[in-house]
């Protein structure tokens, strides 16, 4: 219903087009250039962007839209971008507002890749990198340890976890097995029926 | 030139389309691609180019496709490796929305997604493993680690803080 819905408004207005797609463009332009530390960081941003300062949806679209978007392959505010973009005014839609949300990234990334990573072979920088290396190493056990603490809590995910960590490190096995492999086991023996046998 | 662009392609095209649960989940991807298969880096540079990642906005599988791209391939590496990460989005998201929306929340996909939050956790725990290997190299850098997790886990103090005061130890402690 709501894609429908979303179709009429487009024909509706269609004088108004392209000053539309420029300002989805220059919202998630806007989006992508103030979130530091990957996608949950954006909520907040995205939230009053989207809800409170264009009206363009309500809390419950919103919410949905975002479950949507993490629960796809690919980065967060990717999907979310395009999802919003296409539902707004369909492809063109979408390609403006994802190129909007990663032209930052990929500017200033672009930037210093080419101006200022020469630095890094310097002794200071190499010291400087030495003492970043093992916060990044927190910061991922610390993402680990947040998202999995549901996981731990339940002896068969706890389990099915260790056994795929095991086989990623000790068979090397590729990480889009393990991922596949989630999947298929969640199909095929979801945890409900193993709540309800349990 | 040509192949070189096509394998960056595909490379980031795998880690965009099993890139699931967001930028974490991806290193473990993005290391056995980059890393280990292709061998375009050594695992402390691909650890900095993290590091550059989360001190720069955006997320982090584009700020890293960007860099590694520009790194192997020059400015058209970059646009390919990008392009790469966000082309499974678009084949997905855009032409299924419509059915996105109207299955969403139904059971087969909820299974499915229940299922796969272990293999994610796996990778994140992969991916800290791994790259903890390379970084935790003596009792300093191992204290480091040590010190920010407690603050990373029970304080809501800013991830750049801790980058910014670990650049500060790491001068002082290896220069």
């Amino acid at each position: 219903m709501k894609v429908i819905k979303d179709k009429h408004s487009r024909k509706k207005s269609k004088i108004k087009v392209e000053k539309k797609l420029l300002e989805m463009f220059f919202l998630f332009f806007k989006i992508g250039a103030f979130t530091f530390g990957g996608g949950y960081a954006m909520i907040p941003l995205i939230r009053h962007e989207l809800i409170m300062r264009k009206n363009w949806m309500s809390e419950d679209e919103f919410l949905t839209r975002l479950v949507i978007a993490q629960s796809f392959p690919g980065p967060i505010v990717v999907n979310f971008s395009l999802l919003n973009g296409y539902l707004f005014r369909g492809i063109k839609g979408g390609l403006f507002s994802v190129l909007g949300a990663i032209l930052p990234s990929f500017l200033i990334i672009l930037t210093i890749a080419v101006f200022l990573w020469h630095y890094h072979e310097h002794t200071m920088v190499q010291a400087a990198f030495m003492g970043i290396r093992p916060v990044v190493v927190a910061l991922i056990v610390s993402a680990a340890y947040k998202l999995g603490k549901p996981i731990f809590q339940q002896r068969r995910l706890f389990v099915t976890f260790l056994l795929f960590l095991a086989g990623l490190i000790l068979l090397n096995i590729h990480p889009a097995f393990v991922i596949l492999l989630g999947a298929i086991l969640g199909l095929l023996w979801p945890l409900k029926a193993a709540r309800n046998e349990g | 030139m040509l192949g070189l662009l096509i394998e960056l392609f595909f490379s980031f095209f795998k880690v965009g389309i099993f890139g699931f649960g967001g930028g974490y989940a991806m290193l473990a991807l993005l290391e056995h691609e980059i890393v280990k298969n292709q061998g375009w880096m050594k695992i402390a540079e691909l650890v900095d180019v993290i590091a550059l990642a989360e001190m720069t906005p955006g997320p982090v599988a584009i700020n890293s496709a960007t860099f590694i791209g520009y790194q192997v391939a020059g400015l058209y590496g970059s646009v390919i490796a990008t392009a790469g990460v966000i082309f499974p989005s678009l084949l997905i998201i855009m032409p299924a929305s419509k059915i996105i929306m109207q299955h969403y929340g139904s059971e087969r996909l909820n299974n499915v997604l229940e299922g796969i939050r272990p293999s994610i956790i796996a990778l994140i725990s992969l991916a800290a493993f791994v790259i903890g290997q390379s970084s935790i190299i003596d009792w300093k850098s191992a204290l480091l680690a040590a010190g920010c997790l407690p603050l990373l886990i029970f304080t809501r103090l800013n991830p750049l803080v801790l980058i910014g005061l670990g650049a500060v130890a790491g001068i002082l402690l290896y220069s």
